[in-house]
């Protein structure tokens, strides 16, 4: 056999291989997918069939009792801004630290990595927001999902504004530019890349996070989309229709966004953490 | 011509100092403090106890149960998230019709809530449930277990669930790493008459190494900081057979031992330093080497 | 230069402020226009059917007193940690639904709940015991049901197959030897939520304390006697593991919960459980049809029926913010005209003096009859524990996984229990 054929035949047997994995993914999520049309009994069964309605009913009902648009608007806020404040200031920290070459800089650099390693410590995050006399607010919850990912955040910055070449900012110092401007009509519009990248991953987490909500927003009024969840999961009763519709429906945002921000993921982790 | 350093002046960093500092540091200091002391629930008075905390989490049986549980979902995710992840990004970033479509499909899951997977597949997992009963149709009836529920192997369950749910990310990771290897290399190995396994252990890995340093970092630390896939699929149990550090900090919280969860909290961080930092200055050599 | 520094600062504090704006939505909490106060109740998920929270009475209630109540949902299965949190850092709700066994052992109650000896209602009631605690009243309820634990059973099933509730442990499991035959599991066990398996036990317990060693429960508390040193308790522990190893349980004890309770007993695909009399209600809710009864445990003969304290009481925290509308939300509900329509929609026993006692449905009638009457109950030993069960729950667990035999359950309970005693500083520990 020639050599391109025998490399079209692995290419194929490498995709059936892959096609066939990919089914250990697709089908819990279609076994999910068809199972928020079902009715109450019959997505007991768990398996992979086509509903024999198509209940959208499970969804309108899902969406009332849950309360899922206040949950979206909350969602979107929260994530919203929490994305935009670890953006702005993480490239800003990771743009001093990356061209300010000095020892300090190399300490503030593993000061925020260790924001990596270290467990978050719920209890005593509580009594510091106390202190600061707004816990229960949005407020609160958008500075603590700031502060958890500043670090991976500075991380990807750093590593990319290290391969923008310091050529482009010696130019601009040289025509009169101050740091500022540097900063932002040079190294920024640079980044867009990366931007994207943190902002997709800062929504990720922040969307799909359970725990926070839970301890720092008193209010339930507050709550965000995935703990809608709960409110079909009382001890007592599990309508697995209506928790799968409910599933399906918290993340259809996060899916959107990714289906849209795809290639920015990869090309942002490439430029941000591999070369970094 | 040296740039002054002074035209970069840290005022840029502050934001993130502070926001960072005020809402992640000072906590973990302060717990720090409170490790020694016997912080509880139902007492206002504070005392100092010097190590006690410390002695107690090195007598307890559950907790060094927890602790063995926690390097085992450490080491099989690490191992399986990155294996399977170089071997996915090195699949998909050959020349496939579907290419586009299978990294999409593969990436998927890690964007979904932990809450979304165990929900989905605890009731997938059952003695009767659609993972045996598909290996029973396939006539493979003796693999069928009991997933969530036998002591012996469900810490092995979560860790797969985990493998699955986020290896999509590593492979991102990888696929960024090997999209910046020249082709050049490859070129230049196969005129040397090089076979594809040779071309991949000396050409690619070599130059994936920045790739799978961050990835070993990430997988590592997350996989010893392991809490929700465990607190949402068993809850730490049966009994207390898949416990994680993670979740034996839970239980202190719950029993009212405040002063011991945040011992254990701070040893947490402690071990993941230890094992993290000289792991990292390790790699970082080994790819200036290169 | 300075300026658009000051500017990106500046920048980035507006963001904050104007995330700030929307999130103190607190501000109207504080009824500062000399309007409407919000008060905050905090409940578990669970008890989405509590009668407290019924939407006409919130309704009138704020009608009436121009007082909103806010609904602080928990999950069910962190409402304990949530509450313990909040309490901790002093941010409470205004009133908080709970029961008061747990309130004792999980959430501090001396330190955290208010006394609430002096309020009106309290000289109308006709069962202190129930609502108090260490002397004092803590919480307030209508209603006086203890809850009952025993074998919930399923009478048409019983009748078809000319069963008669068993008195012995040997008549039992002969019972569900026929039941097996049928085709319906007898017992179902839903261990995965692991304190189901902690119901036979307890009541059992209680049974063997109250005729053989009535001080036994002191006892334990006082370090006087261990959990390993009555033989006993090792033999009931046996018994409940015996049902499983003849196989007259549900074959996934282990990955079925509780939930799935009410639906089986629907489907009649199970006969009896070890459970409360509140799957009783829980089953007739959406079948009023099912002819469900509860026996006692048996195992000893003529057994005594296990009773928990009350359940689903409302307790106002010492740190409450609106505590004088807090209150008012008691008096309210309290009162003669709503006390009774709550208990007539409920069926209650009612606890208030000037409140009369509906008729009561076939099942509960019966178990006054029987247990309560010729006075064959006792207080769980879950009921007579201060601090929290989980460890003995996850043992029982390990025991139905094969891991611990019954001492070996007893002996890491004994020492978990003695432990905890101990960082609470029990007398004796």
């Amino acid at each position: 056999m020639s050599f391109s054929k025998k490399a079209a035949l692995r290419n194929y047997l490498v995709e059936a291989f892959l096609l066939l994995m990919s089914l250990t993914i697709i089908v819990p999520l279609l076994i999910m997918i068809f199972g928020s049309f079902m009715t109450s009994a019959e997505v007991l069964e768990f398996s992979l069939r086509l509903p024999d309605q198509w209940l959208f009913s499970n969804y309108a009902q899902v969406f009332k009792e849950g309360g899922l648009g206040r949950a979206f608007l909350n969602g979107i806020w929260i994530t919203g801004i929490s994305s935009i404040l670890t953006i702005a200031t993480s490239s800003a920290a990771a743009f001093i630290i990356a061209r300010r070459e000095t020892k300090l800089s190399g300490v503030l650099y593993l000061f925020f990595f260790m924001g990596l390693i270290a467990p978050m410590s719920t209890i005593t995050t509580i009594k510091v927001v106390q202190w600061l006399g707004f816990y229960g607010s949005i407020t609160s919850v958008i500075f603590i999902y700031t502060s958890l990912n500043i670090a991976f955040s500075v991380f990807l910055y750093s590593g990319f504004i290290k391969s923008i070449p310091k050529a482009l900012d010696e130019v601009a110092f040289l025509e009169g530019a101050n740091m500022f401007d540097v900063f932002f009509r040079i190294v920024t519009p640079l980044i867009v890349p990366v931007n994207a990248t943190v902002a997709i991953m800062v929504f990720m987490s922040v969307w799909n996070d359970i725990t926070i909500p839970l301890y720092f927003l008193t209010d339930s009024s507050t709550w965000t989309m995935p703990l809608s969840v709960y409110n079909f999961y009382g001890k007592f009763s599990r309508d697995w229709n209506l928790i799968f519709a409910d599933l399906v429906m918290t993340s259809l945002p996060v899916l959107i966004l990714y289906l849209f921000a795809q290639k920015y993921i990869v090309s942002g982790l490439t430029a941000g953490a591999v070369k970094g | 011509m040296k740039l002054s350093k002074s035209l970069y002046s840290y005022y840029l960093i502050w934001p993130a100092l502070i926001i960072y500092s005020v809402f992640f540091v000072l906590p973990a200091i302060i717990g720090l403090y409170y490790s020694f002391t016997d912080w509880r629930l139902d007492r206002d008075a504070i005392r100092f106890i010097g190590w006690d905390n410390f002695q107690r989490i090195f007598t307890d049986k559950t907790l060094l149960l927890a602790l063995k549980n926690t390097l085992i979902f450490a080491v099989i995710t690490v191992i399986g998230k990155n294996v399977l992840g170089i071997a996915l990004a090195v699949a998909l970033n050959m020349r496939l019709k579907s290419r586009n479509f299978l990294r999409a499909i593969f990436y998927s899951p890690s964007i979904l809530s932990v809450l979304v997977i165990s929900i989905v597949f605890t009731p997938m997992l059952r003695t009767e449930g659609t993972i045996n009963r598909l290996f029973e149709s396939v006539g493979l009836g003796s693999l069928s277990q009991a997933w969530l529920t036998d002591p012996s192997i469900v810490i092995w369950t979560i860790s797969a669930l985990a493998i699955w749910q986020h290896t999509g990310f590593q492979m991102a990771i990888y696929l960024a790493g090997l999209q910046s290897i020249s082709k050049d290399y490859y070129e230049a190995a196969t005129i040397d008459g090089a076979g594809s396994w040779k071309s991949f252990l000396n050409i690619t890995l070599p130059l994936l190494l920045p790739a799978i340093n961050i990835n070993l970092m990430l997988t590592l630390i997350g996989g010893l900081k392991v809490f929700s896939e465990v607190f949402v699929l068993t809850g730490g149990g049966p009994g207390n057979a898949s416990q994680v550090v993670g979740t034996i900090i839970l239980r202190a919280f719950g029993e009212g031992s405040w002063g011991l969860g945040t011992a254990m909290n701070t040893l947490l961080f402690a071990a993941v330093t230890l094992i993290s930092i000289p792991l990292l200055i390790f790699m970082r050599r080994k790819e200036v080497t290169e | 230069m300075k300026k658009i520094g000051a500017g990106v600062l500046a920048a980035t504090l507006a963001v904050s402020l104007a995330a700030c704006g929307s999130g103190n939505g607190d501000s109207a909490n504080n009824g500062g226009k000399g309007g409407k106060v919000t008060i905050e109740l905090a409940l578990s998920k669970s008890s989405q059917d509590s009668a407290f929270v019924a939407d006409d009475l919130l309704r009138e209630f704020e009608e009436k007193t121009n007082i909103r109540v806010n609904l602080q949902w928990l999950p069910a299965e962190q409402t304990s940690t949530v509450l313990q949190t909040k309490l901790a850092v002093d941010e409470t709700p205004d009133l908080v639904q709970y029961n008061l066994m747990s309130a004792v052992s999980e959430l501090n109650l001396e330190r955290n709940f208010e006394i609430l000896d002096n309020e009106a209602w309290v000289s109308r009631l006709e069962n202190k015991e129930v609502l108090s605690a260490f002397g004092h009243v803590y919480s307030f309820h209508v209603s006086q049901d203890t809850g009952k634990q025993g074998v919930v059973y399923n009478k048409d099933v019983f009748e078809e197959l000319g069963l008669s509730v068993p008195t012995t442990f040997e008549e039992f499991l002969a019972v569900c030897e026929k039941i097996k035959e049928s085709g319906i599991t007898p017992v179902f066990m839903p261990f995965k939520d692991n304190w189901a398996a902690n119901v036979f036990p307890a009541a059992a317990f209680a049974d063997y304390a109250a005729k053989n060693d009535p001080t036994l429960f002191d006892d334990l508390n006082a370090n006087r006697k261990k959990w390993t040193d009555v033989p006993e308790f090792a033999a009931i522990l046996e018994q409940q593991y015996e049902v499983y190893e003849k196989g007259y349980t549900n074959a996934d004890i282990l990955s079925d919960s509780y939930d799935m309770a009410v639906g089986k007993f629907l489907n009649k695909e199970v006969a009896m459980m070890f459970m409360g009399d509140w799957l009783i209600d829980n089953i007739l809710e959406k079948d009023p049809s099912m002819n469900m009864g509860l026996f006692a445990i048996p195992t000893s003969e003529d057994a005594y029926l296990g009773s928990s304290p009350l359940g689903g009481q409302l307790f106002i925290p010492k740190k409450a913010k609106h505590m004088e509308e807090a209150k008012q939300f008691l008096d309210f509900m309290a009162s003669k005209e709503i006390a009774q329509r709550i208990v007539d929609r409920q069926k209650y026993v009612p606890n208030l003096s000037d409140v009369t006692t509906p008729e009561l449905p076939a099942y509960k009638q019966e178990i006054v009859d029987r247990y309560i009457a010729p006075q064959k109950m006792a207080l769980t030993s879950e009921a007579r524990t201060i601090v929290d069960s989980s460890e003995l729950y996850r043992s029982l667990q390990d025991q139905f996984a094969g891991g611990k035999t019954a001492e070996e359950v007893l002996k890491a309970w004994d020492e978990k229990f003695n432990q905890l005693m101990k960082d609470k500083g029990a007398e004796g520990f």
